[in-house]
């Protein structure tokens, strides 16, 4: 019988833990933060650039104009309040906290607020989150961009914020530092933020239809659509499995959630999904 | 004799090696979560040390990021590497000696344990046994309930889901205003009920817990019981934390055990190296065992 008493069992498991950073540490795995480098799209023809969707609370306004082009001293005067002036080098997390007093019930800037702005910015798609709005100072910036998408700008304004009025086409454009990857020109069209929820109708299951019609379905697919759903609509298991290019989930499971789940971005294959959908009798 | 060997004993020593690793991981915890917070607002206070978000240094992330990483290559949302290296770390010491990061690393389950330590004064011998043992026994397979939901729903949703509700991560991020009512919840009963009953997130919802508790069933040390020269004392018994009748095993193999090395020699047990902490099968009597054994 090979016994281990007190004392040999607190050295061991100190050096076990210890010397487990230290070894990972110099092998390099270790790493206690996200890389700052947000995940690019997979396919299609913007395959390569970033996604804003993986924005996290971690990243600072420098982060993000690293990644996406979006200049850091106008994102972040554009999202600082009256009573507090927002450093560039501050991460965006602090967003949720310092907005949660001011704004209403059901509306936020966050983080998610921010992968929207930055989205309508560089005109890369994301799916908003339902209740995300863009502070006054946001909505100006960006409508001040050359091709700025006036219905999203309505749609994500506080309510009785501000009046977005159509862009003028000459206003001046703020000089986008060259990105760390390639990002579409600044003047993307307003298609390309498909899928945004309102957060005024707020109601689940409405979108607009990203081309900015503003009509709304009751067939969606939005964030919180399920596999249930879809099956329920008409398609069928091996129709989904075909566009999300893997086995789908639960019934209950969302596709968004899925996707997570399976390290893929939701808006890789949200629009044909709902193409198929859209398809259906 | 059995009199003359407790006299004898220097048991105050193990006892506070124990604690000692408590404290130290304790403010070492504290220190990195506390750091990494402050330097999310700005402040550079705490610059001797490296900080990182609880989760970054929680192996339990390690855990449940396992099957996002093994079928995606990726991880769950929070999570860095840092979780899987020490999750990895922590499964090595728990195949050898059982739960120990319960038993001597968990800064949470430091902090019930010392709650419980005021708890004890308090109520003496009615201490950790407010619960009626039928119940008891019942109430501690909660926790696999727990472990089976947050792994489902983290392989599910890709997200750390258990975030919301985790008094561990409320303890050391209650002042940020990050944490979920449900988690301050959570902190504040956990809290409370230690007064009453040790462990009481450990025994009977910790998730973590659960899953180092299976390996009690095939760790190579185990905590066992040389009957030769047991004296039938049952000091084990009342020491144990977990409420674990170490008296009637040769080898613990309690699901709960958090490898606390209360109930052994060096500490409640007392009679010399009768329950210990060791691989093999006990010698046959002390004196082959004197003859045979290795001790380190």
């Amino acid at each position: 019988m090979t016994r281990v008493r007190t004392l040999p069992m607190a050295i061991v498991a100190v050096a076990v833990m210890l010397g487990g950073v230290v070894i990972t540490k110099a092998i390099g795995y270790w790493n206690t933060s996200s890389t700052k480098e947000p995940v690019k799209f997979k396919e299609g023809e913007l395959a390569g650039l970033p996604n804003p969707a993986d924005i996290r609370g971690s990243y600072t306004w420098q982060d993000i104009e690293k990644a996406f082009g979006v200049p850091a001293v106008e994102s972040a005067r554009a999202f600082s309040t009256a009573d507090r002036a927002l450093d560039p080098a501050e991460r965006v997390s602090v967003l949720e906290e310092l907005y949660l007093p001011i704004l209403p019930p059901g509306l936020e800037i966050g983080t998610g607020a921010v992968r929207l702005y930055v989205s309508l910015y560089t005109g890369l798609p994301f799916e908003a989150e339902e209740g995300s709005v863009l502070p006054s100072g946001a909505i100006e910036l960006l409508a001040g961009r050359p091709g700025a998408d006036a219905e999203a700008l309505r749609r994500y304004s506080l309510p009785g914020a501000v009046t977005v009025a159509a862009p003028a086409p000459a206003a001046p454009v703020p000089a986008a530092p060259a990105p760390a990857a390639p990002v579409p020109a600044a003047t993307a069209p307003a298609a390309s933020v498909p899928a945004a929820t309102s957060p005024a109708a707020g109601q689940a299951g409405e979108t607009q239809s990203g081309t900015g019609s503003g009509q709304a379905s009751a067939r969606a697919v939005v964030g919180k659509t399920t596999f249930g759903d879809l099956y329920d609509w008409g398609l069928s298991e091996a129709q989904v499995a075909a566009v999300i290019g893997y086995q789908p989930g639960p019934r209950s499971q969302s596709v968004r959630d899925s996707a997570a789940a399976a390290g893929k971005e939701f808006s890789e294959f949200r629009t044909a999904l709902q193409a198929l959908v859209d398809a259906l009798p | 004799m059995a009199i003359e060997t407790i006299k004898a004993k220097p048991k105050k020593a193990s006892r506070w090696l124990r604690r000692g690793v408590q404290i130290f991981f304790f403010l070492l915890v504290a220190l990195i979560a506390t750091n990494e917070a402050l330097e999310e607002r700005g402040v550079s206070a705490l610059s001797f040390v490296e900080g990182a978000s609880l989760h970054a240094i929680c192996p339990f992330g390690g855990v449940v990021s396992f099957w996002q990483l093994a079928t995606a290559g990726t991880l769950v949302k929070k999570v860095h590497e840092s979780s899987v290296a020490l999750a990895v770390i922590a499964l090595v010491l728990t195949i050898l000696f059982g739960p120990v990061i319960c038993g001597w690393i968990c800064p949470f389950g430091s902090i019930q344990e010392w709650i419980g330590s005021i708890g004890r004064k308090l109520f003496k011998k009615r201490y950790n046994a407010f619960v009626p043992r039928g119940l008891d026994r019942v109430l501690r397979y909660l926790r696999y309930v727990t472990l089976a939901w947050v792994t489902y729903m983290t392989i599910v949703s890709g997200k750390l889901i258990f975030q919301d509700y985790d008094p561990y991560y409320a303890l050391f991020n209650f002042w940020t205003g990050e944490v979920a009512v449900a988690g301050l919840v959570a902190l504040a009963l956990t809290l409370a009920l230690s007064l009453f009953v040790e462990r009481p997130f450990c025994k009977y919802a910790c998730p973590y817990g659960a899953f180092q508790g299976i390996f009690n069933l095939f760790r190579v040390f185990g905590v066992k019981r040389v009957a030769a020269t047991c004296i039938s004392c049952k000091a084990c018994d009342r020491a144990c934390p977990m409420i674990i009748e170490v008296s009637t095993s040769g080898t613990v193999r309690d699901h709960q055990c958090i490898s606390c090395l209360k109930c052994t020699s060096e500490d409640a047990c007392p009679v010399e190296a009768t329950v210990v902490l060791a691989a093999g099968k006990p010698a046959p009597s002390p004196a082959a065992g004197a003859s045979k054994g290795a001790s380190l």
